[in-house]
């Protein structure tokens, strides 16, 4: 289809949907005040939706492959922006949520520059470059610029990241559904992965991008009739809150922004460390926010350059529009944990929460079945094809990629192993770790040769993964054979854990891998890095041993000298 | 291309980079060190510690601004340099 044809279809998308779920949404508030019970209210307004989205889903479908990998590189830069921020809103929502451990104090708030400011080094340094070399996939540009086996190892790192991306959405996604709706998170699990898969199965990138506005637009609805049924309460005396409306909304908006005292005593940090410590995680999400793969296919898959410049501006700034209404949700979702909720409220709230994390499981999964089909896959096997295979290929590969993340979310979820929340942190840390220096050097140093690059996106993912496994899962061997030590308490600065007096108890010492319960897990570390922050050794590894073995090495020819510095010049990609 | 036209698109695009990226470390770096300092300074009608408020929505806001006026001012310049056919 032609970008005109997009532009309409997405047009279309998002205001139907806008209007379907606003009309649903009257529909059902109207049906609790007849008393239908709260319970089939909230479970219709999860599954209202997801009606929504697959309706998109199918109507989205595409007809070859280059359409169902990029949508032929037509999709208009805005609602490319779009897509991208409802991608955006599920690592946020997950991360920033207030029931989120790892970041004690400070609200977390700072995350959010972490995560938003991502995409400006995305749309400074990388993606307008990756457009204009017309690569498909990340690993694919890597391939490009350093040769095959710069590729596979790239591919790893996405196929890595992309997986637990989508199987922590998927798994915190489902602990909403099987609230809501009373099932066991099995079934939740498979629900969701249903619901991906008709979202991007037929359609590909143009299915998946039609999703994402769908599911922006009961991001933002969703979001401001919580707010709006909130504040048209009638006056609960007991609750002490103001009687009047307006003032309830005012007070419920400046809690939401984090900006009323009373809600939020902590407007500094505890202690300076603990800025450092901020500073730490904001830079490995914003590194890593410019190196995810499924960040970078809607730039992709714009017409040009200066389109996937746009979309990263575009992205931001509906972002920013989120960033206003999704805080004032979150603080209605913790205050409302202490009181009865009447069916519409949760769910909305519910909604909310799940639009954003199928946008961003979806994203992810799409991402990932390209890279395995363009990087992995079509590179084994030489043979050539009809059209129509590498269509079945591809689509069976996001089959195989969804089950495995489902499987992923399964276990997390049946075990408790991971913890959501911490598993999307390291993910940001190791895309950043493995691919930000290969890729920012690739583009701006013309010295970078492929050894160098080996190098760098090896010992980066390298190092960040050993930091994470150790402090997790092997938090005895670190102490004792790495040399680390317990991360300071944000709130005095003191010794989390005593690493000693741990050790010496049998039941902690022999609990190898540790279990989540151990006092050790994740507590430790080297120079009070905490595990969420481990992209900064890889980062750092990366862009010094990257830099480093490229010196030493022969410099590139002129002729790979002259391409690298072409593809900062406007025109040479494809139209 | 002629290179004096080559030599100043770089120019151009390369002061335009390091502008932007400048805004952004000071945006999303410098200002939440800053944090403790800056909330000595409070919005007047308000009454809030402006320190907070940067690390909370101020510093989105301004990182989303800057972002748009570096798409739009990068734009302009390649279509200066590289102006498209028809």
């Amino acid at each position: 289809m032609s970008a005109t044809e997009a532009s309409d279809h997405l047009r279309r998308v998002c205001g139907t949907c806008a209007l379907a779920f606003l009309l649903g949404t009257v529909l059902l508030a109207i049906g609790e005040a007849r008393g239908v019970a709260r319970e089939v209210i909230g479970g219709a307004l999860v599954l209202l939706p997801f009606v929504l989205y697959a309706a998109v889903g199918i109507v989205s479908s595409a007809s070859d492959l280059s359409d169902f990998k990029l949508a032929r590189r037509r999709i208009p830069a805005a609602f490319a922006g779009i897509a991208g921020a409802s991608a955006w809103a599920g690592a946020a929502l997950l991360i920033g949520a207030p029931t989120s451990l790892f970041l004690a104090g400070y609200d977390g708030r700072p995350l959010l520059i972490g995560l938003a400011g991502g995409y400006v080094l995305l749309g400074v340094l990388i993606g307008p470059f990756l457009r204009n070399a017309a690569a498909r996939t990340l690993p694919d540009f890597v391939g490009m610029r350093y040769g095959s086996f710069a590729r596979l190892l790239a591919a790893i790192v996405v196929v890595f990241c992309s997986l637990k991306f989508s199987a922590a959405l998927l798994e915190a996604g489902a602990a909403i559904i099987s609230r809501m709706l009373a099932v066991d998170a099995d079934i939740a699990i498979s629900v969701l992965a249903a619901v991906l898969l008709v979202c991007t199965l037929p359609g590909g990138m143009t299915g998946l991008t039609a999703s994402q506005v769908a599911q922006y637009a009961v991001l933002l609805i969703g979001s401001l009739a919580a707010f709006l049924l909130f504040t048209a309460r009638p006056y609960d005396a007991t609750a002490g809150a103001p009687y009047d409306a307006l003032a309830r909304a005012v007070e419920t908006v400046l809690q939401g922004l984090g900006l009323a005292p009373a809600r939020s005593p902590r407007s500094i940090p505890f202690h300076p460390g603990q800025t450092l410590e901020n500073l730490e995680i904001t830079l490995c999400l914003m590194t890593g926010t410019a190196a995810l793969p499924h960040v970078i296919m809607p730039a992709l898959s714009t017409g040009s350059m200066g389109q996937a410049r746009a979309s990263a501006a575009w992205t931001l700034v509906f972002i920013a529009i989120l960033a206003f209404t999704l805080p004032t949700y979150m603080t209605l979702a913790s205050t409302g944990a202490d009181r009865e909720q009447t069916g519409i409220m949760s769910g909305l709230l519910a909604a909310v929460s799940l639009a954003a994390m199928l946008a961003g499981a979806s994203a992810s999964a799409l991402a990932l079945a390209n890279s395995l089909e363009h990087d992995l896959c079509g590179r084994l096997t030489r043979q050539s094809q009809t059209p129509q295979r590498p269509l079945i290929r591809v689509r069976s590969l996001l089959v195989i990629a969804v089950l495995v993340a489902w499987a992923l979310a399964s276990y997390g979820a049946t075990y408790a192993a991971f913890e959501p929340a911490r598993l999307l942190a390291w993910t940001f840390s190791l895309a950043a770790a493995g691919l930000f220096p290969v890729l920012v050097l690739g583009i701006w140093w013309t010295r970078t040769t492929t050894a160098g690059a080996i190098a760098g996106i090896t010992s980066g993912f390298g190092i960040s993964l050993f930091y994470l496994l150790v402090t997790r899962y092997f938090p005895q061997a670190g102490v004792v054979q790495f040399g680390m030590w317990p991360l300071a308490d944000p709130a005095n600065g003191l010794p989390l854990v005593d690493a000693a007096e741990a050790l010496s108890h049998p039941l902690w010492l022999d609990d190898v891998p540790a279990s989540a319960a151990n006092p050790l897990a994740s507590r430790i570390g080297w120079f009070n890095v905490s595990n969420t922050a481990c992209g900064i050794f890889g980062l750092i590894a990366g862009f010094a041993i990257t830099a480093g073995v490229s010196f030493l090495g022969k410099e590139p020819s002129a002729r790979k000298r002259e391409q690298v510095e072409a593809l900062r010049l406007p025109g040479t990609g494809n139209p | 291309m002629p290179d004096a036209d080559l030599r100043t698109y770089r120019q151009r695009t390369g002061r335009l980079m390091r502008v932007t990226l400048a805004l952004w470390a000071l945006f999303a770096l410098c200002i939440p060190v800053l944090v403790v300092p800056l909330n000595a300074f409070s919005i007047p009608y308000v009454d809030l510690p402006l320190g907070f408020l940067m690390t909370t929505q101020g510093a989105l806001v301004a990182l989303t601004l800057v972002l748009c006026a570096f798409a739009r001012r990068q734009g302009r310049v390649d279509r200066d340099h590289f102006p498209t056919p028809g």
